[in-house]
């Protein structure tokens, strides 16, 4: 499985300190909780360790990694064992908090990150296009979601408002 | 077979929550297989809208 190698060198980048942390989201984290669905890249979330002597955080160090070990890079892609991965720092508190409380996941012997399912979900919440709404509608009809807990990251990240506008558009039928 | 809406939602509903419930392995798998299928199928489109265009186009037409 090609995903399993992407695994496995992000493992690698994380054990040579080249990054702090990690956590899978978008559509493939999604997948482990629901069914899947086709997607064409890879989310992975990260948490850089500072360089010393430097405030700023650069992804140099993780493309000149990887790429060393024969990913390429496409844009705003790594592509590793034929998939274009994208990885993105915590954009706001909610994706820093989901990274923080990601679970370890086994796949195929390989351990990941991958984001808690009501994270995924609020992410989906406060990102808001069309098929992250589908995403979240997903995830409400699996029935997968710890509400209270679900209810309790809305909470802290003030996207209660953003919830009851969803409820109206998607659930008040 | 059914072509009873409310019996072809149900079904479709267990067979997702049947395909959600898989090890996350195999739904991996089946997430490569769908990208392929959807880089075919982009592929393709791209191809048939060139095709499209150069028939079209009004050269083809002068050529044709």
């Amino acid at each position: 499985m090609n995903l399993k190698n992407v695994l496995l060198e992000v493992n690698a980048m994380a054990v040579d300190g080249i990054i702090d942390r990690y956590a899978i989201g978008g559509a493939v984290g999604a997948t482990f909780y629901l069914e899947p669905v086709a997607t064409l890249d890879i989310d992975i979330f990260i948490s850089f360790k500072p360089r010393t002597g430097s405030l700023l955080i650069s992804p140099e160090p993780l493309y000149k990694y990887l790429t060393e070990r024969g990913a390429r890079i496409e844009g705003e892609y790594l592509i590793i064992s034929d998939w274009p991965v994208q990885f993105l720092p915590p954009t706001g508190p909610l994706v820093e908090e989901a990274l923080e409380e990601a679970v370890e996941v086994n796949v195929e012997e390989v351990r990941t990150r991958v984001f808690t399912a009501e994270h995924l979900a609020a992410i989906a919440l406060q990102t808001g296009r069309p098929k992250d709404k589908a995403r979240l509608l997903q995830f409400l009809e699996s029935g997968i979601l710890d509400v209270e807990r679900f209810q309790h990251v809305l909470e802290r990240h003030a996207l209660l408002k953003l919830w009851k506008k969803f409820e109206q558009q998607f659930l008040e039928l | 077979m059914t072509f009873e809406i409310s019996q072809i939602i149900k079904s479709k509903e267990a067979f997702r929550k049947q395909l959600a419930a898989r090890p996350v392995a195999e739904k991996l798998r089946v997430l490569e297989e769908l990208r392929k299928r959807a880089i075919a199928i982009a592929v393709s489109r791209e191809e048939m809208k060139q095709r499209t265009a150069v028939a079209t186009s009004p050269s083809a037409l002068f050529t044709a």
